[in-house]
């Protein structure tokens, strides 16, 4: 297919197209992003301890998309200290020196680094 | 490289905190006499020495290290503990830059061992040249 421009209007046409590409492309990272998010969120999901209530396991969740080409993951269940507190259960669990899962988050993390990239791509390419 | 990347860690956090005498512990605190009681670090190996390839020749290992910075609660109650603690956060975040090493934005976990201590986080990553 041809488009027939005037000369004139060049410059202006150009930004146009490339206005609409950028769009495209944009909208694509963005579902790139939310592909693989929901990996990590999966693998936090079935890499994290159980409980008895099995709620911290079930409480990983994304902010959405408030940020603009950025993701945010996190985990929402909270819980009390012995000073009434109200502390999320995950600090505790990733950082507390009496956790036995101390670090896992961030091991869970780097560990799906090449699976979010694959989920990435292949969402990416999806919508290219 | 843990071991280099540990000493760097100790070393540069010795030098940066010794006026405050906020002492340094690999793991696990220890009673130190001439130590300021209401702050200290505790840092750990968190991962890492995974070798970065091109070509088939490693080129670069990176180390993970966790920072966790303990003030006293008690010391949020005085403004001079509050601009203290803002003080030391900034302190250790340039000098750890300083030495080259990456650092995440540091992040109030709470009180994460229920013993009257706040913690701060820094996560780390150290590079060095295979």
């Amino acid at each position: 297919m041809s488009v027939k421009i005037e000369l004139g209007d060049l410059g202006k046409e150009i930004a146009n197209i490339l206005d609409e590409y950028g769009d495209e492309v944009y909208e694509a990272v963005e579902e790139g992003l939310d592909a693989a998010e929901s990996t990590l969120i999966n693998r936090l999901k079935s890499n994290s301890p159980e409980g008895k209530t099995k709620q911290y396991r079930a409480a990983w969740k994304s902010k959405g998309k408030r940020y603009k080409l950025k993701r945010y993951v996190h985990n929402t269940k909270m819980v009390q200290n012995s000073e009434k507190e109200t502390i999320p259960l995950s600090n505790i669990l990733e950082y507390s020196e009496d956790s036995k899962h101390q670090g896992l988050i961030k091991r869970t993390f780097d560990d799906s680094v090449e699976s979010m990239s694959s989920a990435f791509m292949e969402a990416f390419k999806k919508k290219i | 490289m843990m071991k280099e990347a540990l000493e760097l860690i100790q070393s540069t956090l010795d030098a940066t905190l010794a006026a405050k005498k906020i002492r340094s512990f690999w793991n696990n605190r220890t009673e130190t006499e001439d130590a300021n009681k209401r702050e200290y670090i505790v840092y750990s190996y968190s991962g890492g020495d995974v070798p970065d390839s091109a070509d088939d020749h490693d080129l670069v290992k990176n180390c993970s290290v966790t920072i966790k910075y303990y003030y006293e609660k008690t010391l949020t109650a005085s403004k001079s503990g509050r601009t203290s603690i803002l003080d030391t956060i900034s302190l250790i975040k340039s000098s750890l830059e300083s030495h080259d090493i990456d650092v995440s934005e540091p992040f109030d976990a709470g009180d994460i061992n229920s013993n009257g201590f706040y913690a701060v986080i820094f996560e780390c990553e150290i590079w060095s040249v295979v």
